[in-house]
């Protein structure tokens, strides 16, 4: 990556829905890099942008906002980058503001507030290809003009059209330095404004903007007062006489910034826009039937339900491949060590395995990245939001929670991930929360391991598939009311506004959402991959030591007879019985006893704490039915059929009853045993508190659970 | 405000979500999804040619 020329810094700002990442994309050329602003979740998208003429400058993609009112993290992110105001980030030497062509009135109100920071500008009008079908044309050199004289570039950043232009525009800007027109304030507003400036900077001794003391006029959140440290008694005072002033002067102060942007903006505007013949929107006919009372929602579940198949059933088959290039590599490896068996086994069973078990989900992980790419950049995901939002609204959720809560049936993480489409912070942090609770894949196998071994043999394959049903369904009863509870009680959120712009429908461009399926899924294995990896390490370290050589020997001599294999299994299984893990297993076996798990299921419940599908491979060998156990093995099943309490008031019982079966279901349906999964909430709620409660909250609820199913079950059983 | 819904301005009704809430308005060549709880906050006159709407601050 060559780092840019002179260090000049380009920050990219506009609405939502302008096509921004398009142009991003267009002018950086995909050489780009994406970090986290500090101390918020927010990513930090750079890259670097050729001007056209050689000179190389870093172009920052800032999050799509509406209005510079800081209310999310977004927003006070994009106030912070713009003003230079982001410890170990530079101020922009230029914005570069991306307009939609095709609704400018709305997108100059940014615009105009970018402005007040005194920035030099270049404004792109993007979209102007649809412009031009809708029979609107716009003059940019009048626009240009009655700006102060901005460079004002028309664009069509999504078949590639006027991008040298921007590039050129930006030369052009970073050299004459050319600012946009400000507004002009009435005069109570512009004495309150000065008043406000005066008051902060006699008591904090700091330098206040005269954006800056528009925030603290206008806003209702105190963030900007807080950046200031300005949280005197004097400041409450000084904002209510000032507002009063506002008031006084006939705006109403929550609601004279737009009003006094807007009047000023529709004067600049005319004679920019002349409205031709032009084709109708395709959007509002494809809507009356994506939208329909009664189709709407058919074809959202439609949708949907292909969405969640293609994602279980496409990735089948590369993770397949990845499965058998995992085992490929353990047989590979394994052979030229067996002069060193305990090397043999960290590098097989704990690295091989550890992180190939978790690399088997990355086919499903890009899979669901690419239909979320098409579902936004189509214009679909705020429609689904739109028709989804009243089941939502009553727990303190938004429609935008569904898609993170569906795609959480195939894998957690990624959902975790897609969460960041919800604006809302406490939603957000809520629909994470909830998230962990949907059935996901790697909870498959033990569902199908019970349900083949036990269900299906005692009540046939119609009970099977019922079972399979509502264990999908456990997590979903329980994560509703949590929801519920979290944001009425906990987080305390009062219903939140939920307004969602509906955007024109577009045809998503290729290269954008692959390259962002890309991007996520780079991240994800780089962050998740390393505690997987160290998590492996340490499962394997405690289900391998102590390994006294002795306990094999006495094994031998107890089985002269048996063939090598049992042999073999019967060593691993004494082997895992005195290891670390066994022994604590044992020593951990009476919490779970309520639940009805003996200490072999309990050394696989806790050997399953960094990642659930492990159960079935750990019960294969506490089972002792050698390594490599798979779901639908024979052997497995018929050694659990077998099993027997060998001691206790439960001697001579088997130990898988139904009671004992649908509790461990039930138990790994609700507890929290996803390494990646916690450390990935962690990371997106900006914290271990967050990630350490789930992991309790769950954890309790899936041991209560299971123990309210073994003692009911196995009394009236 | 951002996304200008100003007083004065025409809006149009453009349809329901499938429970009633919330509601697409569309204003200023756009089409927004409004909550019924925010919509509440509109006022609304609904005289024949001149529809004129106010938004009542919270």
């Amino acid at each position: 990556m060559s780092t840019p020329d002179a260090g000049l810094l380009v920050a990219l700002v506009g609405n939502p829905n302008t096509g921004k990442s398009t142009l991003f994309n267009a002018l950086t050329g995909l050489r780009q890099r994406v970090g986290n602003y500090p101390g918020v979740t927010v990513a930090r998208k750079s890259g670097t942008c050729d001007l056209g003429d050689g000179q190389k400058v870093e172009l920052v993609d800032l999050p799509g906002l509406y209005s510079l009112a800081a209310a999310s993290p977004d927003e006070q992110v994009v106030i912070d980058a713009l003003s230079g105001n982001i410890a170990g980030d530079r101020t922009p030497d230029a914005v570069v503001l991306v307009a939609d062509a095709t609704n400018l009135l709305r997108n100059l109100f940014l615009a105009s507030q970018v402005a007040e920071l005194g920035r030099p500008v270049v404004l792109v009008l993007n979209q102007a290809d649809v412009a031009k079908e809708q029979g609107l044309r716009i003059d940019a050199d009048l626009l240009s003009r009655r700006l102060g004289g901005v460079p004002v570039v028309l664009t069509s950043a999504w078949k590639g059209e006027g991008i040298l232009e921007v590039r050129r525009a930006i030369a052009r800007s970073l050299a004459q330095r050319a600012t946009m027109k400000r507004v002009v304030w009435p005069a109570d507003i512009s004495a309150a404004l000065a008043d406000v400036a005066a008051a902060a900077t006699a008591d904090t001794g700091k330098t206040v903007t005269a954006a800056d003391a528009q925030r603290l006029l206008f806003d209702t959140a105190p963030t900007t007062a807080d950046r200031l440290g300005w949280t005197s008694a004097q400041r409450d005072k000084t904002l209510r006489s000032a507002r009063d002033r506002v008031r006084n002067s006939g705006y109403n102060p929550m609601a004279a910034e737009p009003l006094v942007h807007y009047a000023q903006l529709r004067v600049a505007l005319e004679g920019v826009v002349t409205e031709g013949s032009g084709k109708a929107s395709r959007t509002a006919a494809v809507d009356r039937l994506l939208l329909h009372r009664l189709l709407g929602p058919l074809l959202f579940l439609g949708i949907m339900l292909g969405f969640f198949a293609s994602v279980f059933w496409l990735a089948k088959f590369p993770m397949g491949w990845i499965q058998s290039g995992v085992d490929w590599t353990k047989t590979v490896i394994a052979p030229p060590l067996d002069a060193y068996p305990m090397l043999q086994s960290l590098l097989a069973d704990g690295i091989v395995g550890g992180v190939g078990a978790f690399l088997v989900f990355l086919p499903q992980i890009l899979i669901l990245f690419l239909f979320i790419g098409i579902l936004e950049d189509s214009g679909y995901m705020a429609r689904a939001a739109f028709i989804m939002d009243r089941l939502f609204s009553w727990c303190g959720l938004n429609g935008k929670s569904f898609v993170p809560m569906l795609s959480g049936f195939a894998c957690a993480i990624p959902s975790l991930l897609s969460t960041r489409t919800i604006e809302d912070p406490k939603a957000r942090l809520a629909t994470a929360f909830v998230v962990p609770f949907m059935s996901c894949s790697a909870r498959f196998p033990i569902y199908a391991l019970m349900c083949a071994a036990f269900i299906g043999p005692l009540y046939g394959p119609g009970w099977e598939s019922v079972v399979m049903v509502a264990m999908h369904c456990v997590g979903l009863v329980f994560a509703v009311p949590t929801a519920f509870v979290l944001t009425r009680l906990i987080l305390k959120v009062k219903p939140q506004p939920f307004v969602l712009e509906l955007p024109r429908y577009q045809m998503p461009k290729p290269r954008d959402v692959l390259w962002r399926m890309w991007q996520n899924a780079a991240e994800f294995v780089s962050k998740a991959g390393t505690v997987i990896f160290a998590i492996s390490i340490i499962v394997w370290a405690l289900s391998y030591f102590p390994r006294d050589a002795a306990v094999a020997e006495r094994i031998k001599a107890a089985h002269p007879t048996a063939s090598a294999e049992v042999v073999k299994a019967k060593v691993q299984a004494a082997y895992i019985e005195q290891s670390y893990m066994g022994r604590f297993g044992k020593a951990v076996q009476p919490v779970f006893d309520p639940c009805g798990f003996d200490w072999k299921i309990t050394v696989g419940v806790l050997a399953s704490f960094p990642a659930r599908e492990v159960i079935v491979s750990t019960l294969g060998v506490t089972y002792s039915v050698g390594e490599g156990a798979e779901a639908d093995s024979q052997h497995l099943r018929q050694a659990m059929q077998d099993a027997k309490w060998s001691e206790g008031p439960r001697a001579g019982r088997p130990i898988f009853s139904l009671a004992a079966v649908l509790a461990l279901m039930v138990f790994f349906a609700l507890c929290s045993q996803c390494g990646p999964t916690i450390a990935t909430l962690a990371q997106e709620t900006g914290g271990w508190k967050w990630a350490a409660g789930s992991f309790l909250y769950m954890t309790t609820l899936a041991w209560l659970a299971a123990t309210a199913v073994y003692q009911v079950v196995s009394r009236i059983g | 405000m951002a996304l200008g819904l100003l007083p004065g301005m025409v809006l149009k009704l453009v349809r329901k979500a499938p429970l009633g809430d919330p509601l697409a308005i569309e204003f200023g060549g756009q089409v927004v999804s409004l909550r019924l709880a925010e919509a509440e906050n509109l006022i609304v006159d609904v005289s024949a040619d001149c529809p004129i709407q106010r938004p009542r601050q919270p």
